[in-house]
């Protein structure tokens, strides 16, 4: 995993969270917990979900999804998914 | 049990001529109309391209969270449920919530999210799907959102009786009250089709105005030359409450929702009876409800949707109904100004019957510059006009052959 790679998964989480679901993109930081400050429920962990798998080219499970609590969560979830391809 | 009398006491009506109670009644008055060429989404290449759309103020607008998660028939809802609490004056945080419920009418409900589901599923697959869909697009989500966004533990529903859905939640959330299961309700419609399947699958059945090129002119309900009605989005919510409810909080009753006739015309799809019986029977079963005669019923607003179908069975139902008085009320159709917004059409009317009764104006049926003679109505044509309105019958006729009319009465 490059730098430039971890960059642009930042980038690609928070254009999820802002482009799919509406987040007010100035509350975005990387310790964000999804669901008390952003206000984010299981309906929309499953889109980000969904979302991020178009990117890792795999399926995620429930298990991994339920794991991701944070921004920073989500997008170390994309980046090992990224880095074991 | 003691039967709850049932008043009349907030009003929020979004529609394409106006939104919020004074803006309404000022654009009826003036005349205005809601129509114009379609902009939410390329109608270019469609036999119709013309709708009543409404403009939502930026003092409505929502922050983009909720846009993604909301449909706009819910946005419409909600911003007439605001408009309403506003207007009635009413402190929900001194309210038992468990004695306040919610009575949404939708003919279509979510239908931009189904919409966009089925390209996202045609396109990337059906997993691809959005996890909040089904919520999304749910004919009751405007219900659940309004119960979840005050705290209303009461009874909810959504009604759905196509074009008649409005009125009959109005109807509903009355029998709620009456029947002592509520003090409060918050009652109406929403509808947000202008979408291109939905505009055109209208189309396709012959029943919209083509007359693209003049928009403002195209609704044109009880003209000689009507050629179908203009569809719309729109919402509008009432806040009903029990007499006693509403004498105790000293509230301003803007008048009082006397009762409501139904019936099934058990006919056609979508064909009215061509005699007019079912709604004849509802026109009679309102008035029967609220204790009026013929000759007691001041104003009637219409359901004039502008098809020729309508409105030739509607005028033989007011003829069978009011038999000789039957000229000699006054009519007008709402739906000549703001289109027909569908299953928020009967509430909307609501509120225009309610504002009859209050300000003495009966509005007018916009470009009826060539009444249909065959018609034999007295309708209210171009200009308000002035009367000492008591009593009002409005009307909804919906596709499915549901009949509704609901009876206000000055409070």
């Amino acid at each position: 995993m490059t730098i430039e790679q971890s960059v642009t998964v930042g980038v690609l989480v928070k254009n999820v969270l802002v482009d799919t679901l509406g987040v007010d993109p100035e509350r975005i930081d990387p310790d964000a917990d999804l669901e008390h400050d952003l206000g984010l429920d299981s309906l929309d962990r499953v889109d980000l979900l969904v979302s991020l798998e178009t990117y890792t080219g795999s399926g995620l499970s429930d298990e991994e999804l339920a794991s991701v609590k944070t921004v920073r969560d989500a997008i170390a979830l994309v980046e090992q998914r990224m880095a074991s391809r | 049990m003691s039967v709850q009398a049932v008043v009349v006491t907030g009003l929020g009506p979004v529609t394409p001529i106006g939104v919020g109670a004074r803006v309404f009644h000022e654009a009826q008055l003036g005349g205005r109309s809601g129509i114009r060429a379609i902009t939410h989404f390329d109608a270019r290449e469609l036999p119709v391209r013309i709708a009543g759309e409404v403009d939502i103020p930026d003092s409505f607008a929502w922050a983009s969270r909720d846009e993604a998660v909301t449909d706009r028939c819910t946005h419409l809802a909600a911003v007439a449920t605001q408009l309403a609490l506003t207007d009635s004056g009413l402190d929900l945080g001194v309210e038992d919530p468990t004695r306040v419920g919610v009575v949404i009418g939708t003919g279509i409900g979510g239908v931009t999210t189904w919409e966009c589901a089925a390209h996202t599923a045609m396109e990337r697959g059906c997993q691809a799907l959005s996890a909040r869909f089904i919520p999304m697009a749910m004919a009751n989500n405007a219900a659940s959102w309004i119960t979840v966004r005050y705290g209303l533990n009461g009874p909810s529903l959504a009604v759905n009786s196509a074009c008649a859905s409005g009125a009959h939640a109005i109807a509903v959330g009355h029998l709620l009250i009456a029947s002592g299961q509520a003090d409060v309700v918050l009652a109406g419609g929403a509808e947000a089709p202008l979408t291109p399947i939905i505009v055109s699958g209208f189309a396709q059945m012959r029943a919209l105005s083509r007359r693209n090129d003049e928009p403002e002119r195209a609704s044109r309900p009880f003209h000689r030359h009507r050629d179908g009605f203009v569809m719309a989005e729109g919402a509008a919510v009432l806040v009903l409450e029990s007499a006693e409810h509403a004498a105790a909080r000293g509230a301003n009753v803007h008048a009082t929702l006397a009762g409501a006739g139904s019936s099934s015309d058990a006919f056609h799809m979508v064909k009215p009876r061509p005699d007019g019986d079912g709604a004849c029977r509802a026109l009679a079963g309102a008035m029967r409800s609220a204790g009026l005669t013929p000759d007691a019923v001041s104003y009637v607003n219409a359901h004039g949707t502008g098809t020729s179908f309508n409105d030739a069975a509607e005028a033989k139902a007011v003829h069978a109904a009011f038999g000789e008085m039957a000229g000699r009320i006054p009519m007008s159709s709402t739906k000549s100004q703001t289109g027909h917004s569908l299953g928020a059409s009967g509430a909307v009317e609501a509120v225009a019957s309610v504002q009859a009764i209050t300000s003495g104006m009966i509005p007018a049926t916009a470009n009826l510059d060539d009444p249909d003679p065959a018609l034999g109505l007295d309708v209210v044509a171009l200009e308000p006009r002035p009367a000492a309105v008591r009593s009002v019958l409005s009307s909804s006729f919906a596709f499915g052959g549901h009949n509704i009319v609901l009876a206000f009465t000055r409070a």
